[in-house]
């Protein structure tokens, strides 16, 4: 390709490359946000399990979901405080953090009188 | 495209965000441990929240200010 002529409509190489490299700069951002995302998560998960879950028994109880809920939301509070955006912000992982499989094995192994799954 | 200097660009500044992020992470973590002692409440005591600023000022100030000085800017 001539380097002092203008692109060209039909004349698409330039433009893939422009278009790949932002593709590919989208990507590297996505996979970074996912990673700092799944690691905020176990660290609230392992922080709020620490407060929350003093005996652990066959089923989550009133006191510790709500307990849960609140260390969440402190949590992310002391997140913002700390200037950081953080990648959840909805109440909705209230929910969320007492679901996933990580917690429910954990769970199910603490309540397990013999500790296994 | 594999060098252009706007990847290379966009690849430091996000090693940059990666490490301000892992810092303020383990801020958080730490500071969290230090300052919230009993169950979390509805929100925070006043001596929590004055203990979460203080722990946060003090450390990331800093470390900012060293980065600077290192010459590492944002």
């Amino acid at each position: 390709m001539d380097p002092f002529s203008s692109p060209s409509p039909l004349d698409s190489s330039s433009g893939q490359s422009a278009a790949s490299a932002e593709a590919l700069m989208d990507q590297l951002k996505n996979q970074l946000a996912q990673a700092y995302a799944e690691e905020f998560f176990e660290t609230i998960r392992s922080k709020c399990f620490a407060k929350c879950i003093t005996k652990p028994g066959t089923s989550l109880s009133g006191s510790e979901s709500s307990c849960i809920s609140r260390c969440v939301d402190r949590y992310i509070e002391a997140t913002e405080l700390d200037g950081q955006e953080p990648p959840y912000k909805t109440a909705s992982i209230t929910g969320f953090a007492t679901l996933t499989l990580p917690s429910i094995l954990y769970l199910i192994a603490c309540a397990n009188p013999r500790g296994k799954l | 495209m594999d060098n252009s200097p706007e990847l290379q660009r966009f690849l430091e500044q996000e090693k940059h965000k990666a490490m301000i992020s892992e810092m303020v992470g383990k801020l958080t973590n730490e500071c969290w441990d230090k300052c919230i002692t009993g169950a979390p409440g509805s929100k925070f005591s006043s001596s929590e929240s004055a203990c979460l600023t203080n722990c946060a000022q003090r450390c990331i100030i800093t470390f900012l200010e060293a980065l600077e000085v290192i010459g590492f800017r944002s």
